[in-house]
């Protein structure tokens, strides 16, 4: 079947399968390989895009169900030259050691600070609680992203 | 492989395809749990019915006889929503347990329900508040008491033409009165090892277990009850497995001490 999506931006149409996930169109046929295959189950996030505001595993979504929709991926929020303040923070704080998680949590990251002005720790964790680093902990990833969000000009509340 | 994929944004084309396929199809809505047994190959649709555009079955609002809750609306949605916080707060508590933002995001009402999991984390919640759920088909509809609708894992009361339309729960139900608790291996992205919901109305106390019987089950029991009618009580009302999540005896002490924990918060 034919589908039409609004992909980071731009409207493109093309021909998919029934069976084929949003992921897999993603990777293979439009070549989009920032957003990451893991589990393939929805358990590890490292597949997050944003699907019309919100963010989703793409792993578990049929392509064909999302006829007409927008999509955000991580090749959407870097910008051509540079890095987003969020990718920037990562770095800055060594929050990327693979790297193969990082696409994921800064589409976590990203979709939950351009929604709010302000947050918590714990909300930020929260926020943050669908996408795993098989490297290390979380610490510094955390720590990435608040500095990102300082660089956004986001307020850290106390929890 | 899928060979019929339709798109449907309208509850009556929805109910004509579902009279017109049947057991051959299964309805898609937010994925977490079809997609994932379609990928594993435990089944292995011929149609789907893709209802994620059908608008008039999203949304939350206050009905004559208790909050009505489209099916197709989403967890993070109903996390969200102040009158389920305030009246259905075991129903917030549920929701807020379930997977991970992104889950949370596509998951449905409608689907934990249909789904029919023994874990599934909005079932306790509803069975302690006394919710309905409403079904409908193409020639009728019909409102099931939620404790009436699990027949087994995956089992259900649904005719092969009938869809779950919404849920209908009845309002009063906050922090004080009511509650729900989950144990899973980690804090997110877990299924429930087991849950425990509970209510309280004068001295009667509904608790209902999710994760320790084939389907989940109630037991009902005095507010004031001694400690060893309330162990043989939730005792009689779970009947646990093994499996790779947690053994028998492991869920049965688990419900216990949850229990427990409840009762002492309460008393």
């Amino acid at each position: 079947m034919k589908i039409r999506l609004k992909l980071n931006g731009s409207w493109r149409e093309f021909e998919i399968s029934n069976d084929d996930t949003l992921l897999h169109v993603l990777r293979d046929e439009l070549r989009l390989t920032g957003t990451k295959r893991g589990c393939g189950n929805g358990e590890c996030g490292a597949c997050t895009v944003i699907l019309d505001g919100e963010t989703v595993t793409s792993c578990l979504v049929l392509a064909a169900s999302v006829d007409g929709s927008s999509i955000t991926t991580i090749e959407g929020i870097s910008p051509q030259r540079g890095l987003h303040p969020i990718q920037e923070g990562l770095v800055a704080n060594g929050g990327v050691q693979c790297g193969f998680c990082t696409p994921g949590f800064v589409v976590s990251a990203y979709d939950f600070l351009s929604k709010r002005e302000s947050f918590t720790m714990d909300e930020l964790k929260r926020a943050l609680s669908g996408n795993l680093c098989r490297c290390t902990g979380y610490k510094k990833i955390v720590e990435g992203v608040v500095a990102g969000a300082e660089i956004m000009g986001k307020e850290i509340e106390n929890d | 492989m899928i060979k019929r994929f339709l798109n449907i944004s309208d509850l009556e084309s929805l109910l004509k395809a579902k009279s017109e396929y049947g057991s051959k199809c299964k309805i898609l809505a937010g994925g977490t749990d079809l997609v994932v047994r379609m990928k594993t190959d435990m089944i292995d649709p011929d149609t789907i019915l893709s209802i994620r555009n059908i608008d008039e079955m999203k949304g939350i609002i206050k009905g004559k006889d208790g909050t009505v809750i489209g099916a197709l609306t989403s967890h993070t949605s109903i996390e969200e929503n102040a009158l389920i916080r305030k009246q259905h707060y075991p129903l917030y508590q549920g929701v807020y347990e379930i997977g991970s933002p992104q889950i949370r995001n596509m998951g449905t009402l409608g689907g934990n329900i249909a789904n029919a999991s023994p874990s599934g984390d909005t079932i306790a919640p509803l069975m302690v508040m006394g919710a309905k759920i409403k079904l409908m088909s193409r020639s009728k509809e019909r409102l099931v008491p939620v404790d009436e609708f699990f027949k087994g894992p995956g089992k259900t009361v649904m005719a092969d033409d009938e869809i779950v339309h919404s849920v209908i729960v009845p309002a009063g139900f906050n922090k004080k009165n009511s509650g729900f608790i989950k144990a899973g291996l980690r804090k997110a992205l877990s299924i429930a090892v087991v849950s425990v919901g509970w209510s309280l109305k004068d001295d009667k106390l509904t608790l209902a277990f999710g994760g320790a019987a084939p389907i989940v089950t109630v037991a009902e029991i005095r507010k004031d009850c001694s400690a060893a009618e309330l162990k043989k009580k939730v005792l009689n009302a779970i009947s646990p497995i093994s499996d790779l999540r947690a053994s028998k005896g492991y869920r049965e002490q688990v419900i216990l001490n949850l229990v427990n924990s409840m009762m002492e918060a309460l008393n």
